[in-house]
């Protein structure tokens, strides 16, 4: 390589180490006053009026290697955002989740299949040793007897009748219909097998006497059965999102206006308070917005038709919230909101608008 | 409940002078497993242990002939037997339907999960995708008021706070159940 | 478990496929139902009281001259012998096809394949629509024109061919009928499944004979198998590399092959000794045994008897180009390596035989070469088997009956003599034969 073309890329090399490219938004500096024709560098010599300091120190022509993020300095010069920023406003908006609470209820074949994986571990696993576990003739042993042959023998709980190490011992497939492996069946068996069937000293419980063990709540609560959106504890094994019905008697998400002096999730949580109340134990997971909503502006006829919009358009971003306890206060909202739900995914493409939905869709999870 | 005990330490004190000091009276349940082994290794040629009462967690006589008398030993070595490998079941062994049927139901558990796994992958991709979209969108918004452009996707991407000491509440490491609790929601929280 | 119990066993497996096949002809994917082709019954109810006279009379018909009386095979199909659980089965199951049977995972699991084949067959009837619109379409419209349509077709094609065989995988009743050979190798789930089988051992042991026998420098550059060959000489299979006793390799050898892609093609099949020692140059060189081409084949077509090529009442069809010489090692010389290979035509055109007559037979056995073969009919190596051959008591009469001279010959391997001079007595002793150690005499051992 010659000495003049070294001397080239020396040139180059502080050229590009004074274009000062911010780190964080890969773009140039943003400098305001500078426009966007003069950080073009390399695109054209010649056809740049506005030729700045740093270009006539630069003498030589291009290097022949191109220089880094040659591409990003030309999207500046080509992308002008087709909606200028006066013609929008910037929201930001909260996606308040509720996780689900409970786990989700095992498919058919699922709990076929954990039955099925139950009854070839019994075949294959060292038998239950009683003695192990019961010293004879307590109170406990007692107990044990009395299950277990109420269980024809059988130790574990919930497999049902059947002996892996007797004559039919190949026959452990369930039949069809059979209610065995339903998470309902399961559950009674446990609670049946937890009641205390002897007293402390040795005495069997008479059927009327016996304390029945407390069982556990069902998984549809009285808000499932009445399908009360509003409330929480509705749908415990799905997200539930929080919408509200806006002045204009549209159901959106909570969203507002982004002040001068604010950042979006700062916005994002004056919003919650303002339009929900603060009696909510809410989190924001993170600061990056996980989906955003742009209504188009409206561009008049004529000659200022590209500056100056008849009607500004909307960029709402959406930043996730996770409520932990609480509940939507609307009373004294300085929103204007009128109503709330609680939903779960499926229901929000009931009550959105189709445009707004689609915006959205692919932030929802999975269940 | 320890005058006993100091009685039958003596009396074994006086009965046989040349043996260490007896003080623990019948081995713990933990500690049966560990005070087995050497019982079995003790000299043939040894004097006959004299037994203290309950002390007797030890075998009489010696070599092959120890008969273990300790109930709480016998037990747990009886069931120790069950695991013997004489006496663990045998692998599962199917005829030719029985297999087939098995290899059914596996083939159908590997097409479940694989259904699964796919459908969590789809949600994962396009919840990325919905972020970056927002993301790019927010890069090229100017604003608010007389900001640069990019300034708000500077600020959402600053990581100040997020991670952390308190970067998440206690209450999000609620772990799911199979059923709710008594007051399924709090709807009463108040700040 | 009692012997004849033992015995009945393949029969009576055989014997229900042989009945699942002609209950059910395979219909088409798409309009086929999953795993509803065979009425394949459990293994206990295949002898009910109603079928068990016909299943009787299947078998004789099909065992017809073997050893089985007829008393034999009523006691095989019956319903007293067996084990407790056998009987068991059979007494309390009544006529229910293997996919019906009513245990609940089982059903399950079925339920959620038989959804995913579903979607599967939506998918291929997708794609082929697809490839239809694609035919019709103009390639002069696309921007990549005619070659990017090509390439796109192919693609396709091949895409849904992988949906096929998808779509078929799950299925309990192809795996049995795979396993029991019943499997139509025109369909593609079952070329695969041959492939996947003949590729996790049989291909491993080939390319391993490959390697450690050096053909692959030796006789040709490089090559990699895409098909399943196997030797059988005078109806007992060899394994591949094994050292054969010449009266049993006097006959042609009959070759087992199995192709695992779709269509016919024309194969040529060659035997050559790799081994054939060359005096003059102090090497060796390589010998045609035989030579036959034009052999048309599919994946259906199991055997290739070689030494019915060529006659009139030859069965596969295809022309002898070079006949049969026994493979023959004289004495002295090593192994001789008899390499069989099968060759694929390119786009199935043919060869002329009398064109190979000319330049292979007769003298133009010896100094055979393959990659000349190869390169002048355009010929693509698709599969390969070996077997060795060295100098034994039969050696002499075949070669004799088969009028090949030199069986008087015997190979003595040529001894140079060592340039260096003869090399002094080392050791111990040695050192104290010297009169130095006289005294010490007595004592050692006198080397003479």
């Amino acid at each position: 390589m010659s000495a003049a073309s070294r001397g080239g890329n020396a040139v180059s090399a502080l050229l590009r180490s004074s274009r000062r490219v911010c780190s964080q938004c890969a773009r140039s500096s943003p400098r305001p006053a500078i426009p966007l024709t003069t950080r073009r560098y390399y695109a054209e010599q010649t056809t740049t009026t506005t030729t700045t300091t740093t270009e006539t120190a630069a003498p030589k022509p291009p290097p022949p290697s191109p220089p880094p993020r040659k591409d990003i300095s030309s999207e500046h010069s080509i992308i002008v955002p087709s909606q200028s920023d006066s013609a929008h406003y910037i929201s930001a908006g909260i996606i308040l989740t509720r996780a689900p609470l409970l786990t989700r209820e095992p498919t058919p074949f699922e709990a076929a299949f954990y039955l099925y994986q139950k009854r070839l571990n019994e075949r294959l696993a060292v038998p239950f040793r009683k003695n192990l576990y019961f010293r004879t003739d307590t109170a406990s042993d007692l107990d044990w007897r009395i299950k277990v042959r109420e269980r024809h023998g059988v130790p574990a709980k919930d497999i049902g009748r059947y002996n892996p190490r007797g004559r039919t011992a190949w026959n452990d497939e369930v039949l069809t219909g059979s209610p065995l492996s339903a998470p309902e069946t399961i559950v009674e068996k446990l609670l049946a097998d937890a009641e205390t069937r002897v007293s402390e000293d040795g005495e069997e419980i008479a059927e009327e006497e016996r304390v029945p063990v407390e069982k556990p709540m069902p998984r549809r609560t009285e808000a499932d059965e009445k399908n009360d959106v509003r409330r929480l504890d509705r749908a415990l094994d799905r997200t539930l999102y929080l919408v509200v019905k806006g002045k204009d008697g549209k159901w959106t998400f909570p969203a507002g206006r982004v002040d001068t002096s604010e950042a979006l999730h700062e916005t994002a949580s004056r919003v919650l308070e303002q339009t929900a109340g603060v009696n909510m134990n809410t989190w924001m997971v993170g600061r990056v917005p996980v989906a955003h909503y742009v209504k188009r502006p409206s561009f008049g006829e004529g000659e200022t038709a590209k500056t100056a919009p008849e009607k500004r358009g909307e960029k709402t971003f959406f930043l996730k919230g996770r409520i932990m306890a609480g509940q939507v206060d609307l009373t004294g909202n300085v929103r204007g909101v009128t109503d709330f739900q609680w939903l779960i995914k499926d229901e929000l493409r009931e009550v959105f608008a189709t445009d707004y939905y689609h915006s959205i869709r692919n932030m929802v999870e999975l269940r | 409940m320890s005058f006993p005990f100091n009685l039958r330490g003596l009396a074994s004190r006086l009965l046989n002078l040349s043996r260490p000091i007896q003080t623990t009276t019948a081995p713990s349940a933990s500690r049966c497993l560990s005070t087995t082994s050497p019982l079995l290794n003790t000299p043939k040629g040894g004097k006959k242990p004299q037994s203290g009462g309950a002390a007797s967690g030890k075998k009489r006589g010696k070599g092959k002939n120890a008969v273990v008398q300790d109930p709480k030993i016998v037990n747990l070595l009886q069931s120790l037997s069950t695991l013997s490998p004489r006496r663990i079941p045998p692998p599962l062994r199917m005829a030719r339907n029985r297999h087939l049927r098995h290899w059914t139901i596996h083939r159908g558990w590997l097409m479940f999960r694989r259904k699964q796994r796919d459908e969590r992958e789809r949600t994962f991709m396009k919840q990325y995708q919905s972020m970056s979209a927002a993301c790019e969108e927010l890069r090229l918004t100017r604003g608010p008021g007389a900001r640069p452009e990019g300034y708000l996707y500077r600020v959402a991407m600053e990581k100040k706070g997020v991670y952390g000491h308190h970067g998440v509440p206690i209450e999000y490491a609620r772990a799911q159940t199979d059923t709710p609790a008594k007051v399924a929601w709090n709807h009463d929280w108040k700040r | 478990m009692s012997r004849p119990q033992q015995v009945a066993r393949p029969i009576v497996r055989s014997l229900q496929q042989s009945r699942s096949i002609t209950v059910c002809p395979s219909r088409s994917i798409a309009a086929r139902q999953f795993s509803t082709t065979a009425n394949r019954k459990d293994e206990g109810t295949t002898v009910e009281q109603q079928p068990r006279a016909s299943a009787t009379q299947r078998l004789s018909d099909t065992l017809s001259g073997s050893h089985w009386t007829p008393e034999q095979l009523e006691k095989l199909t019956s319903h007293t012998m067996g084990s407790r659980r056998r009987r068991a089965a059979i007494a309390t199951s009544s006529d229910i096809p293997f996919e019906q049977m009513p245990y609940q995972c089982f059903q399950e699991a079925r339920k959620i394949l038989n959804e995913d084949r579903q979607e599967k067959i939506a998918q291929i009837v997708a794609e082929t629509e697809k490839i239809k619109h694609l035919e019709a379409a103009d390639a002069s419209t696309m921007r990549g024109g005619e070659p990017y349509k090509q390439k796109r077709l192919e693609s396709l094609r091949k895409y849904v061919e992988e949906l096929k065989i998808l779509a078929d995988i799950n299925d309990p009743l192809v795996k049995r009928r795979f396993e029991d050979g019943m499997g139509d190798m025109n369909k593609p789930i079952y070329r695969y499944l041959a492939d996947r089988k003949w590729r996790s051992m049989d291909y491993k042991i080939t390319v391993q004979r490959i390697n450690q026998f050096h053909i692959v420098p030796d006789v040709l550059p490089k090559f990699d198998p895409t098909m399943d060959v196997k030797l059988s000489f005078r109806g007992q299979p060899i394994a591949p590399g094994a050292t054969l006793n010449s009266r049993v390799t006097e006959v042609a050898p009959t070759l087992k092959m199995q192709v695992f892609d779709a269509g016919t093609r024309l194969l040529s099949v060659v035997v050559l000794d790799a081994d054939v020692p060359d005096l003059e140059s102090d090497f060796f060189t390589r010998r045609c045994h035989y030579l036959a081409t034009n052999i048309p084949w599919d994946p259906t077509k199991k055997q290739l008897p070689l030494r019915q090529i060529g006659t009139p009442t030859s069965q596969t069809g295809g022309d002898l180009a070079v006949p049969w010489l026994p493979p023959f090692a004289q004495k002295g010389s090593p192994y001789h390596r008899l390499a069989v290979f099968v060759l694929e035509h390119n786009a199935n055109e043919k060869i002329d035989v009398t064109k190979l007559t000319e330049r292979y037979d007769g003298s133009g056995r010896e100094l055979f070469s393959l990659k000349g073969l190869r390169d002048k009919f355009k010929l693509k190596v698709a599969g390969f088997s070996i077997f060795r051959t060295e100098w034994d008591e039969n050696t002499a009469a075949v070669m004799e009956r088969h009028g090949i001279l030199g069986a008087d010959v015997e190979f003595k391997q040529q001894h140079f003599k060592s340039l260096k001079g003869p090399r002094k007595a080392r050791g111990w002793e040695a050192k104290r034969q010297k009169p130095k150690y006289r005294s010490l005499w007595k004592y050692t051992k006198r080397l003479a």
